[in-house]
Parts: structure tokens; sequence; C-alpha cells
């Protein structure tokens, strides 16, 4: 490959400047002419019978044009497995379950009306704990599954588990054991653009959705099931999304809020907009799932790998989305992270009264690797080793395919180890902080970094549109949602295509205009979208040469005579002005089309700008716009035995921290804090900084102060009074991150998807760190002081 | 959020006449960042706000000696004063942890107060330093103790339409350091607890000890049984734990969605000892 122009260099990210000084229009800003407001009526019981509605007061009230409830709507189905719809019927199973709902002239009218609309409910007995759900006479969440069949226990009907080896023999043969068992709270995305749309319909009973979605062309289809659902069979939906403020796994599903959106537009004949207030984003959006993991793994007496036994429970709340398939991610952490023969991994999902759960940012693996690498600490103590010494030891290696099938290509897992091990001075600190209370810890992760097939395609498509001013449109189906999408496809299209980034306008979020794309999930946005932009500007490159051919010897020549015309004392080149040059003689770098053979002769050069005009403005003239659908070479996991190359290439990496608890109040300071990635290659060095920096926030607050509280299914902190992100003065402490390039084959310039790995080691890694500084091992997250305190009381 | 009438009078006054006039259904407003925060969440329900911003004088710091800080003086202002921060160190430190700058910008100190919840920040300082809350209505001023300021979360001894117009501190004499600390679940929070110490020293001896503590109790709390203990006496490990001891005692928190009434205790604690030990650091003898 020759030298690279623009990937790796520090670009500020095109969607910045408007997004800081407040111009970029999200779903807030957004208004329809003739717009009414919608609001929902939630459920005020995490598990009753719905005896009776009167709305007959909220229709009443001046400003309301609709009031729907699941009794005078057609019934909509939604969710991973159908077993939700748009509005209740019947029971209600969690607190957020909508009901009814307004559309009105303004929205303090619609809460008004809200307000107004009265529900009897006759209170059913609630199950709130997973492990209370799986026992014998436990209430049933749901009495029938969505074909109408007699359920009789509240298992999802969604399985996961995965053997490799005979974990038993292993363990019997085993010089070291060490078991464990870890939990993580829900966890709420924390976006600071809520959630919201605006769905119309035209004359012709299509629909237009503006709605917050990372599945634009899934949701396309979700919707057109609604509308023939609703009696418009062969109606289509157009999605158009927004100015995102985050999303972070929110996006992967179709929400109540959307169809109850679409019912009102439909029965108003007007726009309806829902957007979610802070209160009911907490409330009615679905949170990361809480897990319960019982986990063993044994080495040998050299420390090598024997075996791995995960078993968890997985709390679904009263609904089924997508997040049902997040443990076939944690799998591959489990079945793949170190070296390990021998694997048993089973998960039950369980029906709760509580909210149901969605993914979020790493798809269950930053719940896997609490487990694993936790663990991997206490193996690390029972065998007597160094924890750095057991992961090295058990270190993923290049070309290797693990038991899960997983095809290991580039891995800079050994790099990522001594990089931190190196930048923590690991060798020096590790465990001779106590005095101090000081100590150190690390954890590794391990990741799709070429895409992952989810679903039957991992494909997504590009459109490259070149106009007279020698402007690229990149029509992308992927989304932007604030993690840089937009600026690794414009300066991987820019270096493809020959031209300057400023030159590219990436277009995205319309179902109408962009081409198809599964959804920005997985890690794939960047890895997807910027091997399809290659594919298309290999294509553009063969137009352009093909119309330089004959247009370049003519336009050169028209310029230097101008030149002439202007300075006579400029001498012609004696060229043949007429000649038809063959396309592969072309070279176009930055914008400008010259002969490979004469790369530095400054008089046979033209700009594309000239070319592409030339291809124009002319009668029979022609334009150069080119597609691509790159789908990447991986396999979805065979269902009976969860075996396949579920990506098409792998991240690795590992972080580190350094600690120091306050004794007295069991309050932990991060001192230092080191995160090493295989990111194949930087497309970026600002939005890739960007990725980690952000994930270790996140990933700070999963470890210290993030838990979604609930008390049976009523959420008791929908706010960010009283739920703890972090915030820039929390960040206090020095990071460094390094990016190791690994230059994977797969890869767009080499690059792997780098989306959502910044946040999966974090927390382990300073659970670690607490350990060695104070010695107390604390399973089940958020690492509060309390907990510490009570811990080290223990402990005396 | 329901619809409500605005009014920003020129004088208090005139702000008396429009409050009595609302006959309970209006509420004074200054920065907003409680008041306007609640009538989102629909926690409170006014016809009309009534805000204190177009009243002359009510921003206003003053030191002679003794501070005056008018009831509608902004967090940020008192943050930046150069007097503030050095004769009255725990006022200034409570004052630059109290949520963020941009709260800070708008928010007052009467406001804060007025709002009465057991955890406001400004109250263990003002506590400490024996703070005197101006109140006027329309039948005149009347100044209460702090310490009889607060009757429970969110209730004060305001009686409508009275209005907080200032609050005075009394001068320091020579000896005197005091200290401010909190303790939150991340750093821009409300506090799980906070304490302020105040102490003034003669040589060795501590002649006079406040002590106080907020979030332990329906009101902020002065440790009166912890003040006891340390006057008269040299401040030194073995009396810092006992005050550590008996100020765990003395308070009486509960457990909610931010802690639990054990590590509050225990915390009260860790926070009078400490901010006892930083008041001795911060004390001129």
């Amino acid at each position: 490959m020759s030298a690279l122009r623009f990937i790796g260099t520090e670009a500020p990210r095109p969607d910045a400047p408007d997004k800081v000084a407040g111009k970029a229009v999200y779903i807030h800003d957004l208004v329809r002419p003739g717009m009414l407001y919608g609001k929902i009526k939630f459920s005020s019981f995490a598990h009753a019978r719905i005896k009776s509605i009167d709305t007959s007061r909220a229709e009443r009230l001046p400003g309301v044009r609709a009031v729907i409830t699941g009794y005078n709507t057609p019934e909509i189905r939604i969710g991973f497995i159908k077993d939700n719809f748009a509005l209740k019927k019947g029971k209600v199973r969690q607190y957020r379950d909508e009901v009814a709902a307004v559309a009105a002239t303004d929205p303090d009218i619609a809460e008004e009306a809200i307000e107004l609309i009265k529900i009897e409910y006759e209170e059913l007995p609630g199950v709130f704990d997973p492990e209370d759900a799986l026992k014998e006479g436990a209430p049933l969440i749901h009495e029938t599954d969505p074909r109408g069949k007699h359920r009789t226990d509240n298992i999802v009907p969604v399985p996961w588990k995965f053997v490799s080896g005979d974990v038993e023999k292993a363990k019997s043969e085993s010089a070291h054991i060490a078991e464990g068992y870890f939990t993580t709270p829900l966890i709420q995305q924390s976006c600071m653009g809520t959630a919201g749309c605006i769905a119309e319909f035209d004359l012709q009973n299509n629909l237009l959705i503006h709605t917050k979605t990372q599945i634009p062309f899934l949701a396309q289809n979700d919707f057109n099931r609604a509308l023939a659902a609703m009696g418009l069979k062969g109606k289509n939906t157009r999605v158009v999304v927004p100015t995102l403020g985050g999303s972070f796994g929110t996006g992967l599903d179709t929400h109540g809020y959307e169809y109850i959106s679409i019912l009102l537009a439909y029965k108003t004949g007007r726009p309806v907009k829902i957007v979610l207030n802070r209160e009911e984003e907490f409330a009615s959006l679905s949170p990361r799932q809480p897990t319960r993991t019982w986990i063993s793994q044994g080495c040998d007496r050299e420390g090598r790998l024997t075996f791995r036994d995960v078993r968890m429970i997985l709390d679904n709340g009263a609904y089924t989305s997508w997040g049902a398939t997040t443990p076939s991610v944690m799998m591959l952490p489990i079945s793949s992270i170190y070296r390990v023969p021998n694997v048993f991994y089973e998960t039950k999902i369980v029906y709760t009264n509580n909210t149901y759960c969605q993914a979020m940012r790493g798809y269950g693996n930053p719940q896997a690797a609490w487990a694993l690498e936790c663990n991997m600490d206490q193996l690390a103590e029972a065998a007597g080793m160094d924890p750095l010494d057991l992961r090295l030891k058990n270190k993923n290696i290049p070309n290797d395919i693990t038991p899960m099938g997983l095809n290991i290509t580039t891995c800079g897992h050994e790099q990522c180890l001594n990089a931190v091990a190196e930048r923590l001075e690991w060798r020096k600190l590790r465990g001779k902080g106590a005095a101090k209370a000081r100590g150190v810890g690390m954890a590794s992760l391990f990741h799709v970094g070429g895409s992952g097939r989810v679903y039957r395609s991992d494909g997504t498509g590009i459109i490259m549109k070149l106009d007279d001013f020698g402007n690229v449109s990149v029509i992308a189906g992927g989304i932007e949602m604030g993690q840089g999408f937009t600026s690794a496809l414009a300066l991987a299209s820019a270096e493809a295509l020959g031209v300057t980034p400023e030159k590219v306008t990436v277009v995205t979020g319309d179902t109408a205009t962009c081409p198809w794309d599964v959804g920005t999930h997985a890690s794939r946005g960047a890895f997807t979208a910027c091997n399809a932009a290659i594919l298309a500007a290999e294509k553009a490159r063969e137009k352009i040469f093909k119309l330089a051919s004959e247009h370049f010897m003519p336009r050169v020549h028209f310029s230097l005579k101008l030149r002439k015309k202007k300075d006579p004392s400029f001498e012609m080149p004696d060229l043949n002005w007429e000649r038809i040059c063959d396309p592969s003689e072309f070279d176009l770098k930055e914008n400008v089309l010259f002969l490979k053979e004469e790369p530095k002769n400054p008089l046979l050069r033209v700009t594309l700008e000239e070319i592409l005009r030339e291809a124009h403005f002319k009668e029979q003239g022609t334009m150069i716009v080119t597609e691509a659908f790159y789908d990447p070479c991986n396999q979805m996991l065979d269902a009976a035995t969860c075996r396949g190359n579920l990506s098409a290439t792998y991240i690795f990496g590992a972080q580190g921290a350094e600690v120091e608890v306050d004794v007295e109040t069991g309050e932990i300071k991060i001192l230092n804090f080191v995160a090493a990635h295989d990111v194949g290659r930087v497309l970026n060095q600002q939005t890739i900084k960007g990725q980690i920096y952000g994930g270790i926030a996140q990933g700070v607050g999963y470890a210290l102060s993030e838990e979604y509280r609930t008390s049976k299914g009523r959420n008791l902190n929908p706010n960010f009074l009283d739920y703890k992100i972090l915030s820039a003065p929390d960040m206090n402490f020095p990071i460094h991150i390094e990016c190791i390039e690994t230059l994977d084959r797969e890869g767009p310039f080499g690059a792997k998807g780098v989306g959502e790995p910044g946040l999966v080691p974090t927390a382990p890694a300073i659970a670690n760190a607490v350990y060695d500084a104070v010695g107390v091992r604390i399973t089940d997250l958020p690492i509060t002081p309390e907990k510490i305190l009570a811990a080290l009381k223990r402990n005396k | 959020m329901k619809r409500f009438e605005y009014y920003q009078p020129r004088t208090l006054d005139e702000a008396f006449e429009r409050m009595g006039n609302l006959k309970g259904a209006g509420k004074y407003v200054a920065g907003g960042t409680d008041v306007i925060v609640r009538l989102k969440q629909r926690a409170l329900k006014v016809d009309a706000l009534v805000s204190l911003r177009g009243i002359a004088g009510l921003g206003d710091i003053a030191h002679n000696g003794a501070l005056s800080l008018g009831g509608c003086a902004l967090f940020r202002d008192i943050e930046r004063n150069e007097v503030i921060a050095r004769d009255f160190p725990a006022l200034h430190q409570a004052v630059s942890m109290l949520a963020n700058p941009q709260v800070r910008n708008v928010a007052t100190i009467g406001g804060n107060l007025c709002n009465a919840a057991p955890s406001a920040d400004c109250a263990p300082p003002l506590l400490v330093m024996d703070a005197v809350i101006t109140l006027e209505g329309p039948r005149g001023k009347r100044d209460v103790p702090i310490e009889s300021f607060f009757k429970g979360p969110g209730a004060t001894l305001v009686e409508a339409p009275e209005i907080l117009t200032g609050i005075t501190i009394p001068a320091i004499t020579p000896g005197t350091g005091s200290a401010f600390l909190k303790m939150g679940r991340v750093s821009q929070d409300i506090a799980k607890v906070n304490a302020a110490a105040l102490v003034v020293m003669d040589g060795e001896v501590c002649l006079k000890c406040r002590l106080s503590a907020g979030a332990v109790a329906p009101v902020p709390l002065r440790l009166k049984a912890c003040e006891k203990l340390v006057e008269g006496r040299r401040i030194d490990h073995d009396l810092l734990e006992e005050v550590a001891l008996t100020a765990s005692r003395e308070v009486s928190p509960i457990t909610d969605v931010r802690s639990t009434d054990d590590y509050r205790r225990h915390i009260a604690g860790v926070l009078a000892k400490r901010a006892l030990g930083d008041a001795l650091k911060f004390s001129t003898f």
C-alpha cells in the first residue's frame, strides 16, 4: 500500500462544530407542519390485570386530538420474539407497560390528558428476582407464548449453550482451581439525547418516520409489518434518522413509543411527535441486562489454563428484545479469551416483572469480562502466580482457531498486555502498595473487530456520487450516533478515491436515499462502511480514468494555451495533444489527475473537477456514481453448537489501573490508567482516542458508580441526580492510550472495529487493582465505598 | 410543566405585595436551580413565580470584619471572593464543591438555605460560623440564628411572604480556622454526608469549637457533644478519634438511594474528625 495521506492523521470531526454550537438538528429540535404531541400513559403496577380503562375525560379535554388504547387500535406485536405489544391489553407485566396514549396540540395538554385517563387494575403477585422466577409456583409473566401455546415457566425460549472438550475431566486433573460468583446491575445507557420520533402519513398512507435508531433498514421492515397489521399492507415506510446524541445500543430494537406515534399519526392524520423526557428515558427505555455468573477456571502446574466453566442467569425483564442475543457475544471471550481447551458455558434468560432489557455498548461483553477477568486474578492467586504472568502464559496468539471456531488472524494481545504492564510499572508496583493502600490491576478484552454476523446478512452499502466541483457524496447505510462514523468514512473515502477529505460529504440516515445496511452495531460501522467505500472508490477511479483517457491531454493543452496567452514567454511543450491515453496511465491524488509516469511534472496535471465537468456538461454526457455492497467474510453461529467464525477479525486489548483506597471511607481514587488496544490501524487519531476515552469513562462509571436501582420493579433513580454517570471532574487522572497497529488484512487500510471495546475490561481492571491495594474483592458491581468498607471490616 | 405567571418586582415591598395577592399559589424564585427542576418534575405546582432577581442589592457581598451576604448572592461570587477564601475557608470550600460552575453561576445562597435540603452544602459552614439569617416581610425584619432556621426537610422558619434577604457571619477572631468536607458518589453530587468545623485556638488549646454535619438528620446538625469534647483541650490524635466516635453517635442518618444509614453514620465521624484536623491547619495563631 502506498503512503497514506489522510488515514492515521489527527483529523477534526466534520460534525463537531455544528454540534458544539447547537446547530445540529436532533429529534428534539425537529418540528413538522401541523405536528401534534404524543404522550404515553404507563402502568401503575409491575404486574396487574387491567380491569377497565376510562378515557372519556381525556377525550373531552380541549386540544386533545386522539386517545388510544390496546382496545381501540390494531394489535401490533413487537420485539425479538414478538412477545410484546405496542399497547397492552389484558395485563401489564412491568411498570413501563404502555396502556394508553394521547395526541394533543401541545405537550402540556397531552400531559394533562394522560392524567385524566383512569385505569382500574387488579394487582397480581410479581416476581422481581430471576432466581425466584425459576422456582416452582412462581407467578407466570407470560401465560402463553407468542403463538398462543400455554407456558409453564418463566424461561425465555432463547437458550445459549456452548461446550468444548471435557470440563469435568479437566477439573479433576487441574493443579489449581478458582471459583467465583459475580454479578452486574442494570445500567442505563445515559445518552445525552433522549429517544423520540415523529411519525406522519402522506395521503397514500405511506409512513414517514423521523426516529432515533441504529437500524433504519430493519426498522423499516418492522414498521412495514406494523402497517400491515394496521390494514395498510403494501404501504411503505421511509425512516429518516436525525442527528443522534448517543445511542449505545438503545437503537437496536424498535420501541413501543414509535408504534404508538405511528398509531396516533394514522388516527389523527397529523404528524405526531413523542420525545421521552429524562425520567421517561430512565423508566421506559431498556437498560443493559443484569447478570449473575458462576465461574470456575483451572490451570496446570505451569499455569496453563485447563478449563473454564461459566453459568449465567440473565434477568430479561418482562419482554424480549435483541438483548436476548447478547450471550452470543459473551460467548466470544468465554470460549476464546486466553487459550483454553475445555469450556462449558450456559445461560438462562428469565422473565421477571422488571423493566425489560436491551444490549448496551459491548453487547454482553462487559458482563462476561467482569466475571472472567476477576476470576483470572483469583486463579493467579490460587496458583501462586503474578496475574500478569498467568495472562501472558495463556495469551491469545495470531493465526489460531479457537474451540468456538473463531479464526484469529492478527492478534496484538501480548503487545497490549506488555504495554499496560510497562506503563503501569507493574513489576515495580504490584503487590507492594499495601502500606499505602495502593495497588495495580489489569484485565484483557476480546471482541469482534470485523463486524459480527448477528443476522443472516452482515452487509452494508455505499453509493459514491461525484459532482461538477469534484465534491464526493458518500451515501452510506450506517448511522452516525456520536461515535465518529462520518469522520472515519470521510477519511477512508478520500484516501481510497484520491481526493482531500473536505471534498467528501457523508450522507446517512434515510432509507429512501441511502443504500441498505444491517445496522450500526457490533463495532461494525467504520469497518464495514470503509471497506464498502474502498470498493466504491475503486469503481469510481476506473470511471474517472476512463474519462481522463479522452479528456486529459486536450484539457492540459487548453490550460497551457491559456497560460501562453497570459504569458507569451511561456514555452509550450511539444506533445501529442490529441493522444488518447490508456486509463491505466493515470493516478488521482488530492483531487488532481496526473500520469503515473510523470507524477512530478507540473504541466501534466488536471484537477478532478475539470474532468468531471467535461463528463457532465455536454451532449451525451455521463456522470460518475458508483456503488458497492460489502459483506464481510464471517459466519453466523450454528444454532445447535454455537460454533462459527462470527467476525472477520477480532480485537484484543488490555487495560490497567493504579488505585488508592481510603481505608477509612472506602473511597477509591484512580491514580493512573492505561489502555492498550490492538486496533488494526488507526483511521483517525482524534476519534479513536475519543472512542477509547469515552469507553473508559463509561467503564469507570460501570465500575464505581452506575446502578439503575429498582424496588419491586420500579426504578428508584430515574435522573442524573441519583443515577451517577461520571462527568469531566471525575476523569481527573492520567489516561494513557496506546494503539497497537497489527494491520489486519480484512480491515479497511488494516483497521479493526473499535466502537465498543473501550469499556469492556475497565471494571475488572479496577477491581483487581483494589484487591491488590487492600485485599478486598468486590464481586458485585458497582464497587461502592459502602461495599469496600464493609469488606474491610469483615477482613479485620 | 404547567404554565405559570412570572413576575419580577423591583423592590421588596412590591414582592411582598405580589406574593400576598397570590394567596399561597405563588413561590419566590432566585436562581431557579431547585424551583424550576421541581416544577418540571411536577413535585411543585404554582400559579406564579415571583423572581427576586430584579431587587437591587440582594446579591451584594460586603465585608467589614463581619461578612454580609445578600440572600441572592451568587455562589460563583462567593466562591471568587478573596476575603471569604481567606477568612471563611469552610464557606469557600463548600461553595466551590457545590454542583458545578454552570449551577453556581445562577444559584444563590438564600435559595440553597430556603430549599432546606438536609444535605445543603452551605449549611454546615454557616452553622459553625454562627451565622445569623435576616428575614424581611411586610411587617418588618427579624434576625434568626441559623441553628433554629431549619425545621425539617424542605421546611424553614420563613413565613410567606417573607424573604431571606441576608446572612451575617460574625467577624473571625485571631486563632480561628475552619474547614468543610463533603462526600458524594461522584464529584458533582448531592452530599452523602458533609461536615464543617471551626476552631478558635489559643496556642495549643482549643477555646471554641463548632462542628456540624449535613445529610445525617432531618436538618443540618450542630454536633454539640463533639464541640464540648474539644473545647478547652489540645487537639491530638486520640481526641480526633474520640470526636469521630462521638459524631457517629450524634447523627441519625437514613438509608436512601444514595447511601446507607450505617455508612453515613461512620462517615459523619470520619468527616467530623478530618474537618476538625483541617480547621486546625487553617487556624492562624
